[in-house]
């Protein structure tokens, strides 16, 4: 098995309010986002992040979660939702403008046209006396099992901040070249 | 001649790059002058404890800060078969417990599952944050855990530390990897 990188894309300075991770290649078995963000909102609020795949933003996602904030474990679901969870982000002011959201979303089996797809993400901000931590699952499930050619991740408030960066791979069957 | 993974491209030979391996046996262990070129870190755990319990706690830091200062701090979710939980430690001088591992006293053989992520290790405008997923079943007993350690720093990461409660039971195995991003 190995990994290969797809696209990466880095927030500058202005600022971004959607990701979008286009024209995926066929080409692999499983995909897996690796991000670092934090959104532009000037407060701590906590708000989830969302996924929709292929432009898909019917009634169509769902999803089941663990949750921690360094006092409480809890679970939380969504159920026919216009948009997957894959984690929690934070505005701003959460710490220190120099502390962001860590996540890691695997998407297995990404190109099946009779699976529904299956995301398995863990989640984390730590912010010295608040902050959380998240592990979930989450389903597409459109009538019709398509495979994911597109990835749109919005900002919750405002926008992602300068500094976020999401970094797709594909993760294939086969060795890498003279591994 | 065989190739040298680091300095081929991601796209043909990997993004997962192998950087160090270790077999510790002493109280603690350290990876240092970590290269600058990933995008990320991933060390992968499988450690026990000489410790006299069941179990027992992984601590980590960074850049040689280990037992000074006050710029760590952890929140972390457990599940024990029985009941979840979740508690935070705030202004540590090291990160303790972001991950676990059995101790002396647990079934011999068994050790803990440990994976960590450092996401933007190497960025100087951004606090460093390490995701942990951490497990150990013993048969009617064992844990499952995810923490989130922050080092309040925005030094590039350059060494890790990880220490145990007594020392590193034989057996115990350590890898650091890098992980390239496009271009790299």
């Amino acid at each position: 098995m190995s990994m290969i990188p797809i696209a990466s894309t880095v927030v500058g300075a202005g600022g971004t309010a959607t990701i979008t991770f286009s024209n995926i290649p066929s080409t692999f078995t499983h995909l897996q986002l690796r991000y670092f963000c934090k959104d532009t909102a000037v407060n701590s609020n906590l708000y989830y992040m969302t996924a929709t795949f292929n432009s898909d933003t019917g009634s169509n996602y769902s999803s089941h979660g663990l949750t921690a904030d360094g006092a409480t474990a809890g679970s939380a679901a969504q159920t026919s939702a216009s948009s997957m969870r894959i984690g929690l982000t934070a505005g701003a002011s959460l710490q220190s403008t120099s502390t962001f959201v860590t996540g890691i979303v695997d998407i297995l089996d990404y190109t099946s046209t009779n699976k529904n797809k299956t995301v398995r993400s863990i989640n984390g901000i730590d912010a010295n006396g608040s902050g959380w931590v998240y592990f979930l699952s989450s389903l597409w499930f459109n009538s019709t099992p398509a495979a994911i050619t597109t990835i749109t991740i919005p900002a919750a408030v405002t926008n992602f901040a300068q500094y976020s960066r999401f970094d797709l791979y594909g993760i294939t069957n086969s060795p890498a070249t003279g591994a | 001649m065989p190739v040298s993974l680091a300095s081929a491209p991601a796209t043909t030979h990997g993004a997962v790059v192998p950087i160090a391996y270790s077999t510790p046996t002493g109280n603690s262990f350290s990876f240092t002058n970590i290269p600058q070129t990933y995008q990320d870190l991933m060390v992968v755990l499988y450690p026990r404890d000489t410790y006299a319990a069941t179990y027992t706690g992984i601590s980590m830091g960074f850049n040689g800060e280990f037992g000074s200062g006050t710029n760590y701090s952890l929140t972390r979710l457990r599940g024990d078969g029985s009941a979840a939980d979740s508690n935070r430690a705030s202004s540590q001088s090291y990160i303790p417990d972001i991950g676990f591992m059995p101790g002396a006293s647990a079934t011999s053989g068994i050790f803990g599952a440990n994976t960590f992520h450092v996401l933007n290790y190497a960025n100087t405008s951004t606090n460093k944050t390490v995701l942990c997923r951490s497990a150990s079943d013993r048969n009617g007993a064992g844990w499952t855990i995810l923490s989130v350690g922050l080092w309040r720093s925005t030094a590039a990461i350059t060494s890790m530390l990880f220490a145990s409660t007594t020392a590193f039971a034989s057996g115990t195995t350590a890898a650091l990897y890098g992980i390239r991003t496009v271009g790299q």
